[in-house]
């Protein structure tokens, strides 16, 4: 990653299992965060309409979930158990990723420029150059969560993070960010890499999961990237830098290890109107030209709460049924991930009942919010 | 491929533009395909692969075999009011082809742009084949069937047809090619019936498709049914089909490896194709690429730079040496556009010439070049073949899903065969999980019925029509129909498309044979419908174009788009039109290539056959290319 | 919404109205995003006033107003059938997504001498290329626009999906059906 090889080896974060399996939880967390703004964004399109942002925003959401499950396998390689279902696993939106240099709210709202910026921010390459900058301090006066810049005390920083308000700190250093998501997996990395060697030293492993845990193959694939199944520490890190690089981009490319266009530089195609091509260097489009109709969107409210549909009872009857829908999909999901990987098959059923229902509300107008249209809240 | 979950399908951006028609005629070529269908891409990807170059002659648009293009086709079937198998793809007057909608007799005052298959005679097929790049596999359904092995010596067996020139042994290893190819989703377990074989540790590249709600409802009446058919008992089952679609690999394919499955066709990295989604909607296109089409293949070849195409380019003729009866050239009807009569003609020669353009065009064009006159058989276009399709539908006594799942999973196929073939026809048996609409236009007759004439509104209309569409069985009976030399393609100069080539004249009737089958296709419905306790609604309309009439019954035979048999493969010069590599009995470098060459098509859809054919004839072509080559090399 | 208050609140009654007679919530209809290309429709091809009537006429009555109708049908399928093709099966089922084949069981004893609308709409002619016209402006069949059809509310009401969109998921098949309420 950003590190270059010959500096010493820093100190690991990770110091013991249980470390390795928070970060990994926060992974699995992490990934997931992006794909509510990212699946409304993609449900806001106009039907039969900007063709190309479909297939640019789709192919990213569903390579969210592959890292997802990516994840999952790592974790269920370290005898970890992934859990989708925890209190504060889906953030309340507007929420904050640990990615860039800029704290920034990621929100739920209809596909825009704006929208579009933020998708660029969150799947931002790296910058760090040196060990110290791989983190930020976390500015606590600017979130408007303290006054004098210290941290919230401990029993208010738990119940932020539970609330899913803030999201993506070092776990165990409330002070203290990940200046990107590729720093974060770098350090998970450096973690399994720590645990490991001294696991061999003792003669054991830390990989001792159950490999009938693993999401293999023949339960996943798409067009966007194969997933890994993890029996030891060369398929982790090959996993895991595949979640990293196909954010953004391996070693300052435009593409992955698999050949896959990042998605930073599959959302910077819509913002420049041109696809990338094979020997492209980055920022330099030059493959066929794009069209985005900015105006073909449905006008969803942004970050929509239960709250607002008080005036629609139709409305709040359908975004209720489709929080429960979404409830239901990350249940399966996670049984999969506990077990049951056949059970992915069925869960795709459930994201494309949840894209009907979802296309649905986005469509209907609220009384109340003038020019505004419902959508999901994804309030769990 | 790396860890990539689908084989990556970049189509070359402009590569079906890239190469004029002007370009093509100045070309030396050592290969020269017409059509860029099933039977041709995979012909010209095999002879890229070898390192000959390959140019592919192809009459339909396709602009470029991008997503953008398919999503026009998907957008074109959405908002067509006519949502008939070819509604997806733009008219095109130049590269016309035949429409259901365009069935009917028609003669010589008949305004020409209302039809393509010209047929003046009172049985009228609604048969249809597709011009578009890709071809037919644009919307083939994706069945992938075997031929049995008593197919190949019917005419030994039960004094019926005609013997093929080589046997199920000879062709096995190349349906393994084919089904790796298409990507075939089914199990050997199901597939080892009435004599096919697989060899020792074959696995299918995926798993079967899982039967249908509505296929488990009518397996709890069938399954065990006792038949007697000619002295012999048969008892039934519903299996399912195997079908050239993705869905979950199998991992101990190619002895462990595993199966990649082909992702959709692009230009860009808009990854999709991946496992089928149950759009229901096989036929006429698949919205998520997950069947299998010769786009896929094609863009393969494509990406590999020994092979080219030209679109928009008609062949109208094959230019023959008149000294030696060698293939001089073909010449191209290049259009501008499918708003314009505007072409010109280029003449594009190789060392070999393929003739891919499926059973009719393949014929059409022959007969166009006058080249019967030097056929030693006088067959070309003699022996047309196509499954006769007798449908019967019933309604359940219960809701079975009807309309969920790919257009067809399962069926009962256990009277493929059998000793029965002696007098009449064999079929399978599709159960469409697309409810009644190939026969009556369900679900939107039901609709207008029950809000015009019934007077239904509101909560009443949506669960009556909940009720009612959903238990709706159509069994399709797919009858074998044998090589008949009297059903034939022949040109008429009467008869000419926009471009003044001339359009195919088809004569083709349905023989007793067939009939005997369809009668006893007609009482098994009965029966079946009984044992389930379904309400049959079958009637047949005696003034259809359709209508057969047998032993004072009338029925309705529908096309089955499986046209075959317009030059079949022989082992004599005097009886066939290519030998059994599909190679010119009277042409020494042209090969036909295609559904054409069979001299039968037994109960199996044709396209993995004739695919399968494909590959083994690439074989051979290399070999005739290196022979034809290697003089050329020892002089340098 | 960009309209005036008085257009907005037409379409709302419109929505209201279809609510009742097609048997799903103004939630689903909203939802389709077809309620102002459908109401444009029918006040296009019928006027207004006929609209009106329809929408104030006795569901009950029999027989009914064929306007209505047209306006049952445009939610289920998203073609626009004039109230002139009510009860026409023939031309139904050469609209319908046919797989294959041409339909050979329709009764075609509804169908006027000489008349064959498909035609107009078949063949030569796809969607978006040419409609057929009568003298008055008014087209008596055609599909509102692509995603007229993948909207179709029959495909809901039978526990399914459009044929060719709003895939249900690899193998969801093999389950019983579900009706929605």
């Amino acid at each position: 990653m950003s590190v270059p090889e010959a500096e010493p080896a820093p100190d690991p974060k990770i110091k013991t299992i249980e470390e390795l399996y928070d970060y990994l939880y926060k992974g699995l967390q992490l990934e997931h965060a992006t794909l509510p703004p990212y699946l409304t964004a993609l449900y806001s399109l106009h039907p039969g309409k900007n063709s190309d942002a479909r297939h640019v925003i789709r192919v990213v959401a569903v390579e969210e979930m592959l890292h997802l499950t990516l994840v999952a396998n790592v974790l269920n390689a370290v005898g970890g158990k992934p859990d989708l279902t925890k209190p504060g696993f889906v953030p309340n939106y507007p929420t904050r990723l640990p990615c860039g240099p800029d704290y920034f709210d990621v929100h739920l709202r209809p596909f825009s420029r704006e929208a579009l910026d933020t998708f660029l921010k969150i799947e931002k390459p790296p910058e760090a150059a040196t060990e110290a900058d791989r983190f930020v301090p976390v500015d606590w006066t600017a979130l408007g969560l303290t006054s004098d810049g210290a941290p919230p005390p401990p029993a208010k920083l738990a119940e932020l993070e539970e609330s899913g308000t803030i999201f993506g700190l070092v776990p165990g250093d409330p002070a203290m960010r990940f200046s990107s998501i590729g720093e974060f997996y770098e350090e998970i990395i450096r973690g399994i890499n720590h645990l490991e060697d001294q696991a061999r030293q003792a003669g054991t492993t830390i990989f001792t999961g159950d490999p009938a845990r693993q999401v293999t193959p023949e339960y996943y694939y798409s067009g966007g990237g194969d997933v890994i199944e993890v029996t030891g520490r060369d398929t982790a890190v090959a996993a895991l830098t595949l979640v990293a690089e196909q954010g953004e981009g391996l070693h300052g490319g435009i593409f992955d290890s698999q050949d896959e266009l990042a998605h930073y530089y599959r959302f910077q195609q819509l913002e420049k109107g041109r696809y990338y091509q094979k020997g492209d260097e980055p920022d330099c489009p030059s493959g066929p030209e794009l069209n985005v109709d900015w105006g073909a969107v449905y006008p969803v409210k942004p970050d929509i709460k239960l709250a607002d549909l008080a005036a629609d009872p139709e409305i709040l009857a359908a975004a209720k049924e489709f929080n429960q829908f979404y409830a239901t999909f990350l249940t399966s999901v996670n049984l999969a991930y506990n077990g049951r990987p056949d059970l992915l098959l069925k869960a795709v059923w459930e994201m494309f009942r949840m894209r009907d229902s979802m296309n649905r509300l986005i469509r209907n107008p609220l009384t109340g919010h003038s020019g505004a249209n419902a959508g999901p809240t994804f309030e769990l | 491929m790396s860890y990539d979950g689908t084989d990556q399908v970049v189509f070359p951006a402009g590569a079906a533009t890239q190469t004029s028609a002007a370009e093509a005629a100045q070309g030396e070529w050592d290969a020269v395909v017409v059509g860029g269908g099933m039977a041709g891409s995979i012909v010209a990807e095999q002879l890229g692969q070898a390192g000959y170059k390959v140019v592919i002659l192809e009459a339909g648009p396709g602009k470029d075999l991008d997503l953008a293009e398919y999503e026009s086709y998907l957008s074109r079937f959405y908002g067509a009011v006519v949502k008939d198998n070819q509604s997806p793809y733009p008219f095109n007057p130049n590269a016309r082809m035949p429409r259901s909608t365009d069935t009917m007799p028609v003669d010589p005052s008949t305004p020409r742009d209302d039809f393509y298959l010209v047929q003046e005679g009172e049985y009228c097929t609604d048969t249809t084949f597709t011009r578009v790049l890709g071809g037919t596999s644009m919307h083939w359904e994706g069945k992938a069937l075997r031929m049995l092995p008593e197919d190949f010596d019917l005419r030994t067996k039960y004094g019926q047809g005609l013997n093929w020139p080589l046997g199920y042994d000879d062709l096995e290893p190349y349906y393994r090619k084919a089904e790796a190819e298409l990507g075939v989703a089914a199990e050997v377990e199901d597939q080892a019936y009435l004599g096919m074989h697989f060899p020792k540790g074959y696995v299918f590249p995926m798993h079967r498709m899982p039967l249908s709600y509505l296929d488990q409802t009518v397996a709890r009446g069938v399954d065990g049914m006792r038949v007697t058919l000619a002295d012999d008992e048969y008892t039934l089952q519903v299996r399912s089909f195997p079908q050239a679609r993705n869905g979950v690999p199998n991992a101990a394919y190619d002895g462990g490896k595993g199966f990649v499955p082909v992702g959709a066709v692009s230009t860009s990295q808009a990854e999709e194709g991946e496992r089928c989604q149950g759009n229901t909607n096989c036929v006429p296109l698949c919205p998520v690429q997950a069947k299998y089409h010769s786009g896929k293949t094609l863009a393969k070849a494509l990406s590999r730079g020994n092979v080219e195409i030209v679109t928009q380019a008609v062949a109208s003729k094959v230019e023959i040496n008149e000294h030696d009866r060698r293939v001089a050239g073909i010449t191209v009807k290049k259009y501008e556009s499918l708003d314009s009569e505007k072409y010109e003609e280029y003449t594009v020669k190789g060392t070999v010439y393929i003739l891919c353009a499926h059973a009719i065009e393949n014929a059409r064009l022959m007969l166009a070049s006058d080249m019967q006159r030097m056929s030693r058989s006088k067959l070309i276009g003699r022996n047309l073949m196509d499954h006769a399709y007798l449908l019967t539908w019933g309604l359940l006594p219960q809701p079975a899903g009807t309309m969920r799942g790919t257009t067809c999973t399962g069926g009962i196929t256990d009277l493929r065969g059998g000793r029965f073939r002696a007098s009449q026809a064999g079929f399978g048996v599709d159960i469409h999980n697309d409810g009644w609409g190939w026969a009556t236009g369900s679900p939107y007759t039901d609709l207008v019925e029950l809000v015009d004439k019934r007077g239904l509104r509101g909560r009443d209309l949506r669960r009556t029509l909940g009720n009612q569409i959903s238990r709706q069985l159509l069994l399709a009976f797919m009858i074998d129909l044998l090589p008949d030399s009297s059903n034939t393609v022949t040109v008429d100069e009467r008869y000419k498309d926009a471009l003044g080539n001339l359009k195919p004249v088809v004569s083709f009737k349905i023989p007793p044979y067939t009939m005997r089958g369809a009668a006893f296709a007609r009482k098994l419905a009965t029966d079946i419908f009984e044992k389930l306790g379904a309400e049959d609604r079958t009637t047949y309309d005696k003034d259809s174009y359709s209508a057969v009439e047998h032993d004072g019954q009338w029925y309705n035979i529908v096309g089955g788009n499986h046209l075959a048999g317009t030059h079949i493969m022989g082992t004599d010069p005097a009886h066939s039109v290519v030998d059994h590599t599909q190679h010119s009995w009277d042409h020494e470098n042209l090969y036909l290539v295609g559904p054409g060459s069979l001299p039968s098509i037994g109960t199996s859809n044709i396209s993995l056959t004739m695919a399968a054919l494909a590959f083994r004839s690439a074989g051979h072509i290399v070999r005739h290319l290196r022979a034809a080559k290697a003089p050329a090399v020892v002089r340098a | 919404m960009t309209q005036s208050t008085d257009a907005e609140n037409k379409l709302r009654e419109f929505v209201k109205f279809s609510a009742t007679v097609t048997g799903f919530s103004e939630f689903d209809l909203w939802g389709t995003g077809q309620a102002e290309a459908y109401y444009e429709t029918a006040v296009n091809q019928e006027g207004q006033e006929a609209i009106e009537k329809a929408m104030a006429s006795d569901p009950s009555a029999v027989p009914a107003d064929p306007v209505v109708g047209s306006i049952v049908k445009l939610w289920y399928v998203g073609v626009w059938y004039g109230p002139e093709l009510a009860g026409r099966m023939d031309v139904a089922a050469w609209t319908a997504p046919g797989r294959s084949g041409a339909k050979p069981a329709v009764p075609d004893d509804s169908r006027p001498e000489g008349s064959r609308p498909w035609l107009a709409a078949s063949g030569r002619h796809q969607a978006g290329e040419e409609r057929a016209h009568g003298g008055d402006g008014r087209e008596p069949l055609f599909v509102v626009s692509p995603d007229a059809y993948t909207e179709g509310l029959l495909w809901r009401a039978i526990g399914a999906h459009p044929s060719g969109a709003k895939a249900p998921g690899y193998g969801s098949w093999v389950n019983p059906p579900v009706f929605e309420d």
